[in-house]
């Protein structure tokens, strides 16, 4: 247990020993939290300084490598930095894995201006908090990454559009956005030459459909989070009606890394299909819950077990990927290779990363059943399937957990074959398109209703 | 009642920034919940509808969308309680029944002293440390019933 | 103009850019339905009726809102279609009361659906009830039954009444009320998911909101949610009968604007008031002396007089 004293004084009970952070936090810099698991497996990059450089002081950024890849940036131009994105085939890790270069070559050619950058910090997928930990321990991370994505996209003003229940990330960034704008890294053209980029902090209200992109702009628009129709894209008209680009915080601050040490140096590890590395967020029946920044192609199980492995005695049971809006495999993928590519082919999705164990001595059904609940009390309301297929799937889950189906299991589950399908193909958003997975994946993959111990 | 005076000079400020001035509607609503009682009055959407140009039943369709903003008084504390599957888990039922056995609040009520409000939220992006619970604005993590206890217990 | 070529069921159309896939459809006399969306309203695209299938896309697409493109290749009655629509209306049927809804039943027994799949309705809320819901909250129930809108009639006025529990939440009357025709905005949408509904400013009722009883939200109601208070008083009284009644086209004796309305009377009475929605003067839409200002010519004196 170590006291650090801060603007907040905070007792942390520190997990793996980590002498660097131990001896930092003595020192009464504001570092790490490390009251969670902060690792690697392979290089450190999204995690190079969380939980060792204080993310309170704009020198010890600089001095730790911070602004090396805005400067470089500068040399290779704006379609430099849009080249090495797409040579490095970075794409969005908020969940819908689309391009990043793409993206921000669209905004860029987009005529009508102004031209925004939006910072989705809207973490909200239950089992995720890899954002949380970047925002917190690494904020000028972030300010260089969108200060970046002005310069390529020509966008002069900025947005992170945060969730309101991080106060402790608000106060950072805040304080970071303050610095540097101080020292000229961030602010109007003639004080940062040569061209102008400032970035507001937008906090939400509580409301997990505003990190659906064109929820999120209406949010800012000062109107309820309804997710609009796409096409138009927010690319081409987004925030205000003009064309913006959208990012997940860890999809900008991968963008460091690349531009700064190029493509090449950015796809030493990882697959083809998935250069680099990622944050994938582990909680549930590990010994050590945290964040763990792994090269792509990482087995599943490789993970868990730099996650110390199951907590207790009980066998796997099964692995939540991806979070409420992901899909549950069974101890039979723990041979995964935690890719795009692969997950795709196994019909899984990485979605933000979050790895949510569950071993034989959870019962699953509480688990879906929250799960749907959770998407009942977050459908916007707006179109039908959401709105009240999200109920009637938390009704045909209270059936079942209940031992009070209409007919038998087998006619309740072919119900929920139809309700999920008709939400996946008919919703707006992707809330209501993703509702059902995570329960349809479990009734199939671990069949919670039909082993009678749950 | 009308704003206070330094509120709006601020919203005025923000207004500015945005093409249209409903922008700054969610902002104005978080900084009225702050300063104004923890809560969204209806005399206060009103007064925002009349500074930012809209009908009050506008304000009033944003407001009741987002969980955060609360349409009734609530207690002098919020304690946020997460009830999502990592904290669920790890103990969430028991920690929520404990402080509202300590608080004397319900779950979404206030406790008759009108000390404390309780809420559970969903995922907080504390998994790793579950459970866990926000007291106005600072997580309290890896809680038992006993440091339930020792929390709430310190509160003024 | 330029013209796009798309592909539907397997047919060429050709339609104007800017036209929607709903617009194409129509071209080739495809029956698509809807319920949210209105020529004289701005497409919302909520209720998902309409959706149909686009070659290459992920998902379904809406048709009433979705713009033509060059090349589109379009299914309409695809498994994937019929599965949605039925569905969407067994999931409206069992949630709220779409017995006044027009196209509801046809559209059930075309799509075989059956809102009773997902058990007998719940109780029905108290009044006010589900204005108290505070968003990302709600109580399990046990699943038995099926949750709904149900709840109590809101008659506050003497010109409409508001009955809840047959509002599907397809935005027109918030529309109408707003920036497609009125620009009142005595209405929005407040409260989420399941718990959205229509309200005035705090819930306050209707003539102590900033409502003006244009009633244009009436003419736009798909579902009988918003009814002339003489109808639903007709419909109470169990002396509604549609087999009685004649329309009667005429223009606004009110003001010089020349609006058109249609009269639709029962026993010589006037039980409702509408206006085209293609008509050049009103676009469907009305003001509160067209719509609901012909008490008069009820009046004893005036049928003596006019012999009507």
């Amino acid at each position: 247990m170590v006291s650090v004293a801060g603007k907040r004084c905070v007792e942390q009970a520190f997990g793996a020993a980590d002498i660097a952070r131990v001896e930092a936090a003595l020192g009464g810099a504001r570092v790490a939290p490390a009251r969670y698991a902060l690792e690697a497996s392979g290089p450190r990059r999204l995690l190079a300084r969380a939980g060792r450089v204080d993310p309170c002081s704009i020198e010890a950024y600089g001095a730790s490598g911070g602004w090396r890849a805005l400067e470089r940036a500068l040399v290779i131009g704006r379609d430099g930095v849009i080249g090495e994105l797409n040579a490095a085939k970075l794409v969005g890790r908020g969940g819908a894995a689309f391009p990043t270069g793409r993206k921000w070559e669209a905004v860029a050619k987009t005529p009508a201006g102004p031209r925004y950058l939006v910072c989705n910090a809207d973490e909200s997928e239950p089992g995720t908090f890899k954002d949380r930990v970047l925002l917190e321990e690494d904020p000028f991370a972030l300010i260089e990454a969108m200060v970046i994505g002005g310069y390529a996209t020509g966008a002069e003003q900025g947005y992170i559009y945060l969730r309101g229940e991080y106060p402790l990330a608000a106060e950072r960034l805040e304080h970071a956005m303050a610095q540097s704008r101080a020292a000229g890294r961030l602010g109007p053209a003639h004080a940062m030459k040569p061209f102008a980029f400032d970035i507001e902090l937008r906090r939400g209200g509580g409301a997990y459909i505003c990190g659906e992109e064109t929820a999120l702009c209406a949010s800012i628009e000062g109107s309820r989070g309804e997710p609009r129709t796409k096409p138009p894209f927010p690319v081409h008209q987004g925030l205000f009606g003009k064309p913006t680009a959208i990012n997940n915080v860890e999809t900008l601050v991968a963008v460091l890394d690349i531009v700064r040490d190029g493509a090449a140096a950015y796809a030493a590890v990882g697959t083809p299909g998935s250069p680099g590395t990622k944050l994938f967020c582990v909680s549930g029946t590990v010994r050590r819950p945290g964040v763990y920044e792994v090269p792509f192609g990482t087995r599943l199980g490789e993970l868990i077990e730099l996650a110390g492995g199951l907590s207790g005695p009980a066998p796997l049971q099964g692995i939540l990927l991806g979070g409420a809006a992901g899909v549950f495999v069974g101890p039979d993928k723990l041979a995964l290779p935690l890719s795009f590519e692969d997950a795709r082919a196994a019909g899984a999705t990485l979605g933000s990363g979050v790895v949510f164990v569950l071993d034989e001595s959870i019962p699953l059904v509480p688990t879906l059943r929250r799960i749907a609940a959770f998407f009942r009390d977050e459908s916007c309301g707006q179109c039908v399937p959401c709105r009240v297929g999200t109920v009637r799937q938390e009704e045909l889950l209270a059936r079942l957990a209940n031992g009070k189906p209409r007919g038998d299991l087998a006619a309740e589950r072919a119900l929920l074959a139809e309700l999920g399908q008709a939400m996946r193909d008919a919703s707006i958003c992707g809330l209501g398109q993703t509702a059902s997975s995570a329960i349809e994946s479990a009734l199939v993959q671990l069949q919670p209703f039909v082993k009678s111990s749950r | 009642m009308a704003l206070p005076e330094k509120l709006v000079r601020e919203f005025e400020e923000l207004a500015k920034k945005y093409p249209d001035r409903k922008s700054a509607l969610i902002p104005a609503l978080h900084r009225c919940q702050e300063e104004l009682g923890g809560w969204i009055s209806p005399e206060t959407m009103e007064d925002l509808a009349a500074f930012i140009g809209i009908e009050p039943v506008e304000v009033y369709g944003v407001a009741s969308f987002y969980p955060m903003f609360h349409l009734k008084p609530v207690g002098r504390h919020m304690v946020s309680v997460c009830h999502n599957i990592s904290c669920e888990l790890r103990g969430a039922s028991e920690i929520m029944e404990h402080v509202c056995r300590v608080t004397g609040a319900k779950p979404y009520g206030t406790s008759p002293d009108g000390k404390f409000t309780v809420w559970p939220v969903e995922c907080q992006g504390a998994c790793a440390n579950a459970p866990m619970i926000d007291l106005d604005g600072v997580y309290h993590e890896d809680l038992t019933p006993e440091k339930v206890e020792k929390i709430l217990g310190g509160v003024k | 103009m330029k013209n796009l070529n798309l592909t539907i069921d397997g047919h060429a159309v050709t339609v104007p850019e800017g036209s929607t896939v709903l617009d194409a459809c129509r071209k080739l006399a495809i029956d698509t339905p809807t319920f949210c969306w209105a020529e004289n309203l701005t497409p919302v695209n909520v209720c998902r009726i309409c959706v149909v299938e686009l070659e290459g896309a992920r998902t379904l697409i809406p048709s009433c809102s979705r713009k033509a493109e060059e090349g589109m290749k379009i299914r309409t009655d695809s498994e994937r279609v019929r599965l949605s629509r039925k569905l969407v209306l067994e999931l409206l049927g069992s949630s709220v009361d779409m017995s006044l809804a027009k196209d509801f039943a046809p559209l059930a027994k075309r799509y075989d659906a059956h809102p009773e799949r997902f058990g007998p309705r719940a109780a029905r809320a108290a009044a006010g009830e589900r204005e108290q819901a505070h968003a990302g909250h709600h109580e399990t129930g046990d699943g038995q039954t099926a949750a709904n809108v149900g709840q109590p009639m809101k008659v506050d006025n003497e010109l409409f009444v508001r009955d809840y529990e047959r509002c599907m939440l397809c935005y027109k009357c918030v529309e109408a009320c707003g920036n497609d025709a009125q620009n009142t905005f005595a209405i929005a949408v407040a409260g989420r998911g399941f718990d959205a509904r229509i309200a005035t400013e705090l819930e306050t009722p209707l003539p102590d909101s900033a409502c003006v009883f244009c009633g244009n939200c009436v003419g736009v109601c798909p579902t009988g949610a918003l009814m002339f208070k003489a109808e639903s008083d007709l419909r109470k009284s169990g002396g509604w009968d549609e087999t009685k009644q004649t329309e009667t086209d005429t223009i606004c004796s009110y003001c010089g604007v020349g609006c058109q309305l249609t009269l639709r009377v029962q026993d010589n009475q006037i039980v409702r008031v509408t206006s085209p929605s293609d008509h050049s003067v009103t676009g469907g839409h009305l003001c509160v002396k067209g719509r609901f200002g012909w008490a008069f010519v009820q009046e004893p004196a005036a049928q003596d007089k006019g012999g009507s």
